[in-house]
């Protein structure tokens, strides 16, 4: 981002509103970058650095009933960059995790009993654009409009998503949920 | 309706956000059609199931998250003024 764009300082209310924000963002930021990036580390760092951002920078956020779905944007677009690093450092591109993690093999799911864990992995198996949507939708809760926002896409495109990330997990939770 | 309507519908049925004509003929098709009606309740048992996937971020670790947080922003701060 630009310098000439960021706030000198922070006033007593700007960090009072960052606070709060993050009081109410933080897990789902969390839990969204840590499926995109699929390191815990990683993922408090992605989410250090959007809430850095959106310190910087809240005066970028034109509508404060926005402010979730500004931040979780702030946060996807972070967690996809640490992707595109990764990318960029690794000789074997094609071993990076941007469609699944490692464990999420199918043999896996079957051999997981525990329901959070063969959620986690069926989840994991999703192509990321499916996975993200989904976890906004439906383990965050996120309204339609909000994850449409996150992804910046349109809200048919985000249920599109949604739709076919349920559908996907339908067939492979078949009898497990 | 037909099922690829249902089908074509659902996410918008479960959103309940389809007019209210267009859902009763959802409702009244899955009545009739065990595809569909397994189809329905499959995406529900999903949707409930959902947030046991969710991974916690430690309580320790979010509040000493905060904390680096603010302390990046208050030495940013610093540094511009």
């Amino acid at each position: 981002m630009q310098n000439a764009t960021v706030a000198p300082t922070l006033t007593p209310a700007v960090r009072e509103w960052l606070i709060e924000l993050f009081e109410r963002t933080a897990q789902a930021g969390y839990h969204l970058a840590l499926r995109v990036v699929w390191n815990h580390d990683d993922a408090l760092d992605v989410v250090q650095s959007a809430f850095v951002q959106a310190a910087l920078h809240h005066h970028q956020l034109r509508d404060p009933q926005r402010s979730r779905s500004w931040l979780l944007g702030i946060v996807y677009r972070e967690a996809l960059t640490v992707l595109r690093r990764r990318r960029e450092v690794s000789t074997a591109p094609s071993n990076l995790v941007e469609t699944a993690q490692p464990d999420a093999d199918p043999a896996d799911v079957l051999a997981l009993s525990d329901l959070r864990a063969l959620i986690s992995a069926a989840v994991g198996a999703l192509p990321e654009p499916l996975r993200v949507a989904f976890v906004l939708r439906d383990v965050e809760e996120l309204p339609m409009r909000e994850v449409a926002e996150v992804l910046a896409i349109g809200e048919s495109a985000a249920k599109m998503r949604v739709a076919r990330a349920r559908e996907s997990l339908r067939v492979t939770l078949q009898g497990n949920v | 309706m037909e099922c690829d309507e249902l089908e074509a519908q659902l996410t918008d049925f479960l959103e309940g956000s389809l007019p209210a004509e267009v859902e009763a003929a959802a409702i009244e098709h899955v009545a009739t059609c065990a595809r569909c009606e397994a189809v329905l309740t499959g995406t529900q048992a999903v949707i409930a199931a959902a947030p046991e996937g969710r991974v916690e971020l430690p309580e320790s670790e979010r509040a000493e998250l905060l904390q680096r947080i603010l302390s990046v922003v208050d030495d940013s701060g610093e540094r511009h003024r």
